[in-house]
């Protein structure tokens, strides 16, 4: 499964979820289904302007952990 | 043509058809009361069962009169298919309006053809049999199988899964950010 990091580079970028909502033109509602990994997907549009704001890679904000 | 001018012509249909079946049942509801003061009263053609035209009667010896058997048992059968027919067109209304509003895949539409396969069905139950008995003599009975309303009732269920699928797919969609 993927694992969503969002939480993690939020702390790390010292950045609240609505001030990264605000700056990316996404509602808080649809950042938090993806922060809390409730989200069934994630348009690579959305995935670009959170890593342009948070200055970080996909692979920073996306985990893939094994299910066994 | 349009879209939205399309479903709104398909909607006054509807209601044109629902208004229809108010007026049925108003004639049915008068040929009722009148049929219960005299029963030589002979307003609706009963004998709709043979050629499925139910027509006014144009004289008094023209159409056999029945008995109370027969007359209650038809009565009845054609009301319940009118207010059948009148919910399953009150449900299509509600659905092709809601697509109207582009709000086409709510859970509320595969409900909507789910009831419309139920009710159709119940139609074609109920015009598997036909009744009549002409005053004095004895019951006549007659069975079909009418396969158009059936594939009706099919085509119903079908769209009912497929608005499910939609509405499936819409709340999946939802849920990508």
């Amino acid at each position: 499964m993927i694992r969503v990091e969002l939480d993690v580079m939020l702390a790390r970028r010292k950045m609240k979820l609505k001030d990264l909502a605000a700056e990316i033109g996404i509602s808080v509602t649809n950042l938090s289904l993806l922060k809390t990994g409730k989200a069934k997907g994630v348009r690579f549009e959305t995935l670009a302007a959170i890593c342009k704001c948070l200055d970080c890679q996909p692979g920073d904000l996306l985990v893939f952990q094994s299910e066994d | 043509m349009n879209r939205q001018t399309v479903l709104k012509i398909t909607v006054i249909l509807l209601r044109f058809l629902q208004l229809l079946c108010l007026m049925g049942l108003g004639l049915l509801i008068y040929d009722v009361i009148a049929f219960s003061i005299d029963p030589s009263h002979n307003f609706v053609r009963w004998e709709w069962y043979m050629n499925e035209t139910l027509t006014i009667a144009q004289g008094d010896e023209e159409y056999p009169l029945q008995s109370k058997l027969s007359y209650y048992f038809n009565w009845l059968q054609i009301t319940l298919q009118l207010w059948l027919m009148l919910l399953i067109w009150q449900n299509l209304i509600r659905v092709v309006g809601s697509v109207a509003s582009f709000k086409t895949f709510i859970k509320d539409n595969a409900a909507s053809f789910f009831k419309i396969r139920n009710l159709v069905f119940f139609l074609w139950i109920l015009d598997t049999f036909h009744l009549f008995q002409e005053l004095g003599a004895a019951i006549q009975m007659t069975w079909g199988f009418n396969l158009e309303i059936l594939l009706f009732a099919l085509a119903a269920h079908v769209l009912a899964l497929i608005f499910k699928e939609g509405k499936r797919l819409a709340d999946e969609q939802n849920l990508i950010v």
